[in-house]
């Protein structure tokens, strides 16, 4: 009896301590996913949580984020771990299918075989199964052929998990390990090739990402980020801006929003340390950063004039009917920086002013432990009379760097206007379709030679 | 299409009313065309307008004048358009322009007290509606919604849902002014439409304080909102067409408006339905003169009802400065008021008010008063700082009741289109006169209490327009003595409605818009009910 | 009289948007019509307006602008420019009270020193039809209390931020 009591108890315990360590492990699996972001395109605005269904654009077309709840019938509740893994790692679907590189395989290759485990325990049992099957992807041929990817991931995956560089400290590891894994940092700010593959030696160099532009985020003092502090990373990391330098747009806001703010202070200080470790090769010798551009103008240097057509102030009238209001007659922004400077502000200071027309068109969301910030769009606001067309845009963006960004760079109504449409295309397709086109020539032209040979 | 025309609905005018009820009607699938007799503007013109004006006091300067579709002005120089044939001026203020006058207010979305609908009933003085509270409180809601309202709750109103905006963070001076006057007068947040957070694709309020005359962002809500999201319903939206006369058949059922564009061109177009939103003065003008031979006074007009009984809400006020710095000037210009004088068995005996209190930034009027004052150097520096920083500046909103004598009628003038201008009788009652004698006792008492010098209370015996407009299209049961039935139904022409704050029988005491609103979507529902076939 | 506020006004938004790179820069070469401040009558202007401000520092570039729309918008104002500033070096009990008191006879010089303060002060210069908007947000009013408010139709801070004590 005492035996059967004490193995009640035993069983209990281990039980008890099994589920501790279950908790704990689904727990490590929610901060990885939360890392990972994998929200930011497995769940639309108003949808259940990775339920999927959300076109995401890339220069190839809209490829559909498929729902990764543990549904049995529309997810991945059948999957097992090894499957799960090598979704995420090698992006092969359980059917055997490959996945896009639109879902960063070849970041989140980098996780180790113990995250990959708390994540699939998260996934399986933490998250709400959703029996909503999503929509298919359907890319313009040769790409909608997924086999295609067999052959790129020859090319360009790298083998999974993650190898310490064991000269360098336990936070630089950690921070590595984060950046090329989890919060797959080079998906967006590494350039890419022909075959829209990372160009390594060119890491964190500075990318478009459909109507915005990933910055140079290398620890160089012009082009990238060097000039920021330890704490100047952490803190734009954690709030999403840093006044007098910087702010977060377009993904990134998404990204700081539904990821960064939430990651420990450890792990946001290794971030920083590591990314500060980071060269760029190909940057000039010397000269400002974007970060330095523009200045407070003489303060008389705001006014208005009646408004009389044509339009001799067309770009100092759109700033102060558009944006003086919030961002100051000399652009100088609020005391607080909550509304920040147009000057020294590196979306009016890059070289390329993508961000800047980005802005303008599609506005500014984020919600943070700070609160809420919300810069309206003016390219298509659904409520208010302030649409703006191409050719004011460009206007009103000139008037801005003449003044208070980079002085040297002009922007085009034809610029606005391809941003509108979500940045430039790739000419991806367009090569394969030549490539298969010239080929399948070539394959015509030799055999009619090889046949008309045969017949004589 | 520039003029299309037909239509199953033919909205007139595109400010809040008609814009809320042609999106109503286009989004359950009818075509609908929106007629508006002055010009779209982009907000950031007019912001820019605002900032070149000389005459930046003038709430009207940021909003083009259209000698086509003319409104009244008053700087630098009075117009002509209105012609004052009463013992008081009706200094009418509107805006003829895609959005209408909604443009240029402070998002004052206010509920009546149900004691409003029924004041003949309770207290023996003015009218009663057809309608009650109950029969529009659900309606007050989705215009609540529709615009982002926050406020006090326990404001006289009753409510079955809580607001749905957050309230807007007092300012220092609200702060201030609300504990020194408890417990004698309660201060309250105002009711309005303005974002409190990012809604409806709109920033949340950063202090502009240029609420009038126009809200640089869009913080809050109002008449462009509402027609911009008509057109994005599907609505067809005609500006610069200024309607001229309606037609009608045997029956009596309206079938058509003639229209001006701007170069003088006539357009006819056929309806199903006509609503007339072209506010209290215009819709007016527009019935009296459409005759024909079967209604030689005009459409609707068979009994001499049109344009009687206009009303406003009055208004006297009051300048002090208080006895410690207050800061009028940061956040909203109308952020809260006194409003435990609008019910009671007092109203049976005069007339009841609301007291609003501003927070409008008091520096240009105070440097204007140093100056004329003589003063100069340091020591206008120093008179600027004192006032701007201890200027309280207060108004209020007195009720005045029915009168067929006050009326819009048509003048002798004619307007460039060759038009008929408006004219207006205009009276103040007793009812009014004993109002304002209880409300210069409360100034006192307020002035009193905040330990303020310099105290000025306006001119004894003359009033301001608050522009609430009402009553010149009255609703009520009895075609005798209204225009309009319960629906906003034109008694003799079943197919012509009327929403605006002229079916307001009464002007109660708040700001009229939000019962306009909920009044417009509850005639949509049933211009619905009525042409929806079965 | 007639005079093209567009011109004047186009002139002044020219001179203005050159300053904006921070240094000043020489008025623009002026169509003929137009007559420009001498260099004597702004000097003579800035120095009647530090009498009258009690300012040592005055923006040059917004004085040029008063002084052009002043010329324009009041008849004969260079030489009623030239009898006030005789009168205030004639009389100096006059800028040693709180308040401006001219002599009856001295009229036209107390309105010339109201409108050249109120040019100042509130950045518009002349009454009713004739009145002309030359700044706002760099008037002295804004200045004075720069410490607490921002002209209206500029943003103080994010919601709520109007809440704390001045």
């Amino acid at each position: 009896m005492l035996k059967l009591k004490q193995l009640a108890l035993s069983l209990l315990l281990i039980g008890g301590a099994a589920q501790a360590n279950d908790d704990a492990l689904i727990k490590k699996g929610q901060y990885l996913a939360i890392a990972s972001d994998c929200t930011a395109c497995h769940t639309t605005e108003h949808g259940q949580p990775f339920a999927g269904g959300k076109a995401i654009d890339s220069p190839v077309g809209q490829i559909i984020a498929t729902n990764i709840t543990p549904s049995n019938t529309a997810g991945i509740g059948t999957y097992t771990e090894q499957q799960f893994a090598d979704a995420l790692r090698k992006g092969v679907r359980a059917d055997g299918a490959r996945l896009y590189p639109a879902m960063p395989y070849t970041a989140y290759a980098t996780l180790t075989d113990e995250d990959v485990h708390a994540l699939y325990a998260y996934f399986m049992s933490a998250v709400k199964p959703v029996d909503r099957v999503t929509e298919q992807t359907h890319l313009p041929f040769p790409l909608n052929l997924r086999v295609s990817l067999f052959f790129w991931n020859a090319l360009f995956l790298k083998a999974p998990g993650y190898t310490p560089d064991a000269t360098k400290s336990e936070a630089w590891n950690r921070g590595r390990y984060l950046v090329d894994g989890a919060t797959h940092c080079s998906t967006c700010h590494t350039p890419r090739g022909m075959l829209m593959q990372e160009k390594p030696r060119e890491a964190f160099t500075g990318a478009q990402v459909g109507a915005w532009y990933a910055p140079n985020i290398t620890a160089n003092a012009t082009s990238g980020i060097g000039e920021w502090s330890q704490d100047d990373l952490v803190t734009y990391l954690k709030t999403g801006r840093l006044a007098g330098k910087a702010q977060a747009a377009g993904s990134m806001a998404e990204a700081i929003t539904h990821s960064f703010q939430y990651l420990s202070e450890d792990d946001l200080a290794a971030i920083a340390e590591y990314m500060r470790s980071i060269g760029d090769s190909s940057a000039p010798a010397s000269g400002s950063s974007r970060f330095q551009q523009g200045n407070a103008a003489n303060s008389t240097a705001f006014r208005g004039a009646p408004l009389t057509f044509p339009d001799d102030h067309a770009g100092a009238r759109l700033y102060s009917g558009n944006c003086a209001s919030c961002h100051g007659t000399l652009a100088q922004g609020t005391k607080d920086a909550f509304y920040p400077s147009l000057f020294h502000n590196s979306a009016t200071g890059a070289a390329n002013p993508s961000n800047l027309i980005a802005t303008i068109l599609f506005g500014v969301q984020r919600h943070t432990a700070e609160g809420d910030v919300y810069m309206p769009p003016f390219g298509a606001q659904p409520s208010a009379l302030n649409h703006l067309d191409d050719r004011q845009i460009a206007t009103l963006s000139n008037w801005i760097l003449h003044n208070y960004g980079n002085a040297d760079v002009t922007v085009s109504p034809e610029q606005v206007a391809e941003s509108r449409r979500g940045g430039p295309a790739s000419s991806l397709v367009m090569f394969a379709q030549a490539g298969i086109a010239a080929g399948a020539l070539l394959l015509a032209v030799l055999i009619i030679v090889v046949w008309r040979r045969r017949r004589r | 299409m520039n003029n299309p025309l037909s239509a199953d609905v033919v909205v007139i005018g595109a400010g809040v009313t008609g814009s809320l009820l042609a999106t109503r009607l286009a989004n359950a699938g009818k075509s609908v065309v929106l007629l508006e007799s002055g010009p779209k503007i982009d907000r950031d013109q007019l912001v820019a307008r605002y900032r070149a004006s000389a005459f930046k006091s003038d709430f009207m300067s940021p909003y083009p004048f259209s000698p086509m579709a003319p409104h009244p002005r008053y700087t630098p120089e009075p117009d002509d358009y209105l012609h004052q044939a009463g013992p008081h001026p009706f200094a009418a203020q509107y805006i003829r322009m895609f959005g209408g006058t909604s443009w240029h207010w402070a998002a004052q979305l206010w509920r009546f007290v149900p004691n409003d609908f029924r004041q003949h009933s309770q207290y023996g003085v003015g009218k009663d509606w057809p309608i009650g509270y109950d029969d529009l409180e659900d309606y007050y809601y989705q215009a609540e919604c529709i615009a982002g309202v926050g406020g006090s709750p326990d404001n006289g109103s009753p409510r079955r849902h809580p607001y749905p905006m957050a309230r807007v963070p007092a300012s220092w001076l609200q702060q201030r002014v609300t504990a020194r006057l408890a417990p004698d007068f309660t201060v309250l947040d105002d009711s309005t439409g303005r974002n409190s957070r990012s809604f409806d694709g709109r920033p949340a309020c950063c202090g502009n304080n240029n609420c009038m005359p126009v809200c640089p962002i869009d913080a809050q809500y109002h008449g462009g909102i509402a027609a911009q999201q008509a057109e994005n319903s599907g609505v067809r939206v005609v500006t610069e067409a200024v309607v001229y006369k309606l037609e009608h058949d045997t029956q009596g059922r309206i079938i058509a408006a003639n229209y001006f564009d701007w170069n003088k061109a006539s357009h006819r177009i056929t309806a199903e339905t006509f609503v007339l939103a072209a506010n209290a003065i215009e819709t007016p003008k527009l019935l009296l003169m459409s005759v024909s031979d079967t209604f030689p006074h005009g459409i609707a007009n068979a009994r001499d009802t049109v344009g009687r009984n206009l009303c406003d809400h009055p208004a006297i006020g009051v300048t002090f400065d208080v006895d410690e710095e207050i800061w009028p000037g940061r956040g909203p210009v109308s952020p809260c008021s006194i409003g435990q004088f609008r019910d009671g068995a007092f109203r049976s005996e005069h007339a009841p008010f609301r007291i609003d209190i501003s927070n409008a930034s008091q520096v240009a009027a105070v440097t204007k008063e140093a100056l004329s004052e003589g003063y100069f150097g340091k020591k206008l520096q120093e008179q600027i700082r004192f006032r701007a920083a201890r200027r309280l500046s207060i108004k209020n909103a007195l009720e005045q009741l029915p009168d067929p004598n006050n009326r819009v009628t048509l003048s002798d003038k004619k307007d460039p289109l060759g038009l008929p201008t408006p004219s207006l009788f205009w009276n103040i009652d007793d009812y009014v006169v004993k109002g304002t004698a209880k409300t210069r006792e409360c100034y006192d008492a307020i002035a009193a209490k905040l330990g303020a010098t310099n105290v000025r209370h306006s001119k004894s015996g003359k009033f301001s327009n608050r522009q609430h407009i009402t009553g010149t299209l009255s609703m009520g049961l009895d075609p005798a003595t209204s225009v309009t039935d319960g629906w906003g139904r034109a008694h003799d022409h079943p197919n012509l409605f009327m929403v605006g704050t002229g079916v307001m029988p009464t002007v109660g005491t708040c700001n009229v818009t939000l019962t306009a609103m909920a009044l417009a979507l509850r005639t949509a529902d049933k211009i619905l009910q009525e042409t929806q076939h079965g | 009289m007639h005079y093209s506020r567009r011109r004047a006004l186009k002139l002044l938004g020219l001179v203005t948007l050159t300053s904006a790179t921070g240094q000043f820069l020489a008025l623009p070469p002026l169509k003929a019509a137009q007559s420009p401040a001498s260099p004597a009558a702004l000097a003579d202007f800035m120095q009647i307006s530090r009498l009258l401000t009690q300012l040592d520092e005055l923006n040059t570039t917004l004085a040029q602008a008063l002084l052009m729309t002043l010329e324009q918008t009041h008849p004969g104002f260079a030489s009623a420019l030239t009898q006030l500033k005789n009168r205030l070096q004639n009389q100096p009990a006059l800028l040693q009270q709180d308040r401006l008191t001219f002599s009856s006879a001295d009229a036209e010089s107390e309105k010339i020193a109201q409108a050249i303060l109120g040019g100042w002060y509130n950045g518009v210069v002349g009454k009713g039809k004739g009145a002309r908007y030359v700044t706002y947000v760099n008037t002295l009013a804004a200045q004075v209390v720069s410490d607490k408010l921002v002209p209206p139709s500029f943003s103080y801070g994010p919601i709520g931020s109007w809440a704390h004590q001045p």
